[in-house]
């Protein structure tokens, strides 16, 4: 499913970029120059001019490898950080207002770390807090309510009176989806949300993301390290390297035929369940520091189809169609 | 809507928080000790006008006859001295329950204060962020870098002795390692998933401070009100016994160590050291307390 | 076929706490051929993670091995049983004979010593040999692991390395005796996918030039696909399935190993609805385990026959075991 004039567009973000750090003001100029370094110190670029759309019901998957800026991005999508330049509008609204997040119908779910979950709080009042705020629920009704909502997420209800710490990394993580469905979102960003489960409980989730996705039409933008996943749930892929888009476009196309070569690298070399004694084939060096970026294509350090010119400029996402990558020498040699 | 009979909370103590806690904590004897130690002093401390055998305060009871009595004499009236007496011939037990309550009363209540008002700056400082964290941070580390029993001996020395300057001059020597150790719990809490989580449900920040963050920086702020009791006890007698906290009237475990302190060196040892054990006992047994809780909540003895 | 190098016989290794007997490991048997690799696979609390610390002899207290044999044979045919030995023979053997790569580099690195120290000191406390000839070997270790400038970096210290730089010095380490066997648990879980693939393909290299044989212990089906030549799968302290990598993973037999196969997103053909096929319910507690097969709550193919524990059933072939009352037929998952 490509995002047609016909669908919707939820979220979209333009030319999102993102710095750590604050800026040098004249105080800690003049401190550092009695210190006597005369460079600034360099700041961390997470990300460098990211555009997304995603439209209504689709499944967006944005895969990356860790320090690439898909949770930065993350964040900066549902409102939880403004990011130092670019535009994020969900249904043309901005997502901020001020320093908190504006659209209740906008929401994200993490990754399983243990503490996705309040552990101070029965299960009952932290699915139900959030409705009771805002008025979607009376305090009466909170009991039925919650049951209901664990029931969604195939829970039994009389586990509503108890605390975090006595469920499994699998059923936590179904409560706070139970969580995350009481505030009746329309869209949900994925931040790794299914990486620190056991593989027979990950597909359990997995599964109970496209249910409540047929269930209730929601939109996902999926973010994760492991491809298996982004394949699976994905209608469209979008492929980070060190805060820049480098591939995007269909995923059933992307998996079939990557054009990148840092998306060759990822989908040809990774360990896969088919390749029986393989022999592994590494991709040279190691992502460069955000610190300290490579000049140019930020992959041709470790690019086996490097030229000289790689190093000039950066590339911009090139090619036909909704199927577009960021590198050149692909795009002159097809 | 279901219409499921709802199982009411049948949970064990042992699953509860309060339960779980009990289970680890108990794990250690000596924190048992402690702990049990620490309640029955605040327990014989709270109840010493019933318990003690003499009103150490009136002066209708105390016989200057029997001035001076070894433990365990029998005064005038055929009464058993078990501690002996004092120069004036108060009953040395009552005088030493009588202390101990007015040591604890101090200590508890600058303590409570300290706390309030610590973890009050702490979470502002750490939720407010900025110049408000950098103003009450530096007021902090100022306060901090003082030695405690200096400040709190300059406070009495510019406003006189009396319980609530007391209570007042340990409380603001006090509340600064709340603020900071509130601050630090609060700044970890604040960037963990269930409270972007809750920024994301749109709770209001003070609900979040409240509800979400605040109770989260407790296990810490325990440990450290722990340790704190113990201090203040020890700074309260300290400065009592230096003659510079509570009033004559109000007599605290230091001021009835500082009392005997003239007659030790002539063989009526237990003026003093009755008060000197007692007040030793208080301070052991919160330490042993503080102890365990420190070891609780420090991930890196966790296995 | 030679004699196996290391034979696990019916390991069981319980913690007793004051809730009663954790059966951490319970019936536990396999065994490994010089210069092979097995992958030891199950999800969390599956038993492969104290099965690796048991054939090292650190089981922490209250754990303890209570029963079987872990016999590991030098090239002459002479055994050791590893269980049988005290404290002081053990320490011998780790970092000699055997050693482990923790999935957490730093938690087998001192921060505080250079890295050179550190491969140094573990060549001198089990060798008889100088300085020099200790520090050239560390050199030669950390080239034949993919460290670059091994003479520079062996002045580094552990915090200046990178995450997937740190797993190779610990790799290193674990290489520098030459050792018969290593046990690796989870090495490459916490990095990202083309470093991982960098340490898989050192590993792969390594295991082929040098006769050591490896445990790695993963969740991860795809990487022991690729890099093992038998599997064992474990679920709730028991091997379930046993078996020569292709054959497993093509015809599993046991229904945990078909369902875990299965539940790997992103393999094969996608549905067309995109469901992946679930093994219903939670990993039980180790606590509370159910009588008998403790699968069967989950197992779509459990009968009455299910409540009586089955036994590991080795094949009359030797190289196919399955602990089933009622197994696949070997057709593909």
């Amino acid at each position: 499913m490509t995002p047609d004039a016909k669908i919707e567009t939820l979220l979209e973000m333009q030319g999102i970029e993102h710095v750590f750090g604050r800026r040098e003001d004249w105080v800690d100029k003049g401190v550092r120059l009695i210190r006597g370094k005369r460079t600034a110190p360099a700041r961390v670029r997470a990300l460098n001019g990211v555009d997304l759309t995603l439209g209504k019901g689709e499944v967006l998957g944005i895969a990356g490898e860790s320090g690439c800026g898909k949770s930065t991005l993350g964040r900066a999508m549902v409102g939880l950080m403004h990011p130092t330049g670019g535009s994020v509008t969900y249904r043309g609204q901005p997502v901020m207002r001020g320093r908190r997040p504006l659209h209740l119908k906008l929401q994200m779910i993490f990754q399983d770390s243990g503490s996705v979950l309040n552990p101070r709080l029965r299960v009952k009042e932290l699915i139900g807090e959030g409705p009771i705020l805002h008025g979607l629920l009376a305090r009466r009704d909170l009991e039925d309510f919650v049951a209901d909502q664990l029931e969604t997420v195939g829970m039994a209800p009389d586990v509503m009176n108890r605390y975090p710490h006595q469920f499994s990394g699998g059923q936590r993580q179904r409560i706070n989806v139970a969580r995350v469905l009481a505030l009746r979102p329309e869209t949900i960003v994925c931040d790794e949300s299914v990486a620190a489960l056991d593989v027979s409980i990950q597909a359990q989730i997995l599964n109970l993301f496209m249910d409540l996705k047929d269930r209730f039409g929601l939109t996902y933008a999926f973010i994760s390290h492991d491809l298996g996943v982004l394949r699976h749930i994905s209608d469209r892929i979008m492929v980070m390297y060190l805060g820049r888009v480098v591939e995007e476009g269909p995923a059933a196309e992307v998996f079939a035929n990557p054009r990148h070569p840092y998306t060759r690298a990822l989908l040809e070399n990774a360990p896969r369940l088919s390749r029986r004694n393989q022999i592994f084939q590494a991709v040279p060096g190691e992502v460069p520091s955000p610190l300290n970026m490579p000049s140019g294509c930020a992959f041709h350090t470790r690019c086996a189809l490097r030229r000289p010119e790689c190093s000039l400029s950066v590339p911009n996402l090139m090619g036909t169609g909704a199927h577009r990558h960021a590198c050149p020498i692909v795009e002159a040699a097809a | 809507m279901t219409s499921t009979p709802l199982a009411r909370p049948t949970m064990r103590f042992s699953e509860r928080p309060l339960g779980r806690f009990w289970r680890e904590y108990s794990q250690s004897h000596a924190a048992v000790f402690g702990l049990v130690m620490t309640l029955i002093l605040i327990a014989v401390a709270f109840l010493a006008p019933l318990i003690a055998p003499q009103d150490p305060y009136d002066l209708m009871q105390v016989d200057f006859m029997d001035s001076e009595l070894p433990p365990g004499a029998i005064g005038g009236a055929g009464q058993t001295y078990v501690l002996g007496t004092d120069a004036n011939g108060r009953d040395m037990l009552s005088a030493l329950l009588f202390g101990l309550r007015a040591s604890f009363m101090v200590a508890l209540s600058s303590l409570g204060i300290a706390l309030v008002f610590g973890t009050l700056m702490g979470l502002v400082s750490a939720y407010a962020g900025r110049w408000v964290d950098s103003l009450i941070m530096r007021i902090v580390d100022i306060q901090m870098s003082f030695p405690t029993i200096l400040v709190a001996m300059m406070l009495m020395v510019t406003f006189g002795r009396g319980i609530d300057k007391t209570i007042f001059a340990l409380a603001v020597v006090q509340w600064a390692y709340f603020a900071r150790n509130v601050r630090a719990s609060a700044l970890v809490e604040r960037s963990r998933e269930y409270v972007l989580a809750a920024q994301l449900a749109q709770v209001p920040t003070f609900r979040i401070l409240w509800r979400h963050i605040l109770p989260n920086c407790l296990p810490p702020l325990m440990v450290i009100a722990s340790i704190q009791l113990a201090s203040a006890v020890s700074i309260e007698a300290s400065l009592s016994f230096l003659g510079l906290g509570m009033p004559v009237t109000q007599p605290s475990l230091g001021m009835l160590i500082s009392n005997g302190f003239g007659y030790l060196l002539g063989g009526k040892y237990w003026i003093s050291v009755a008060p000197g054990i007692a007040l030793g006992l208080t301070v052991f047994s919160l330490s042993l307390m503080s102890d365990r809780l420190r070891d609780m909540f420090n991930p890196r003895l966790k296995r | 076929m030679n004699r196996p190098l290391l034979e696990v016989r019916n390991l069981q290794t319980h913690f007793l706490t004051s809730m009663g007997a954790i059966r951490a490991v319970d019936d536990v048997s396999f065994s490994l051929q010089r210069g092979e690799v097995l992958g030891l696979v199950g999800e969390s609390g599956s038993g492969k993670t104290i099965t690796g610390y048991s054939i090292l002899g650190v089981v922490d207290e209250p754990g303890r091995i209570v029963g079987g044999e872990i016999v590991l044979r030098d090239t002459e045919d002479g055994e050791v049983v590893l269980n049988h030995l005290g404290e002081k023979q053990l320490r011998r053997l780790r970092g000699n004979r055997i050693a482990m790569i923790m999935q957490d580099p730093m938690m087998s690195l001192n921060p505080s010593l250079r890295i050179g120290t550190q491969l140094v000191e573990t060549v001198l406390a089990h060798r008889q040999a100088s300085r020099s000839e200790a520090e050239r070997r560390a050199v030669d270790v950390m080239r034949r692991v993919g460290i670059p400038d091994p003479e520079q970096r062996m002045q580094a210290f552990p915090h200046e390395f990178s995450g997937g730089m740190r797993q190779r010095v610990a790799i290193a380490i674990a290489l520098i005796n030459e050792p018969d066997l290593i046990i690796a648990d989870e090495p490459t879980t916490a990095l990202d996918v083309t470093t991982q693939v960098q340490i898989l393909s050192e590993v792969q290299k390594l295991a082929r030039e040098t006769g050591t044989a490896w445990i790695w212990i993963t969740h991860d089906l795809a990487v022991v696909a690729g890099l093992a030549q038998h599997i064992a799968v474990m679920y709730a302290g028991k091997v379930v399935e046993f078996g020569a990598t292709e054959d497993l993973l093509d015809h599993p037999r046991h229904p945990y190993t078909r369902g875990l196969i299965a539940s790997i997103p992103g393999e094969g053909e996608l549905a067309a609805d995109r469901r992946l096929h679930q093994i219903p319910g939670n990993t039980p507690s180790l606590l509370n385990l159910p009588e008998g097969c403790a699968f069967r709550t989950r197992c779509d193919r459990a009968g009455a026959q299910c409540d009586i524990q089955p036994m590991l059933e080795t094949s009359s072939a030797g190289d196919r075991a399955l602990r089933c009352w009622h197994p696949l037929e070997g057709q593909s998952p």
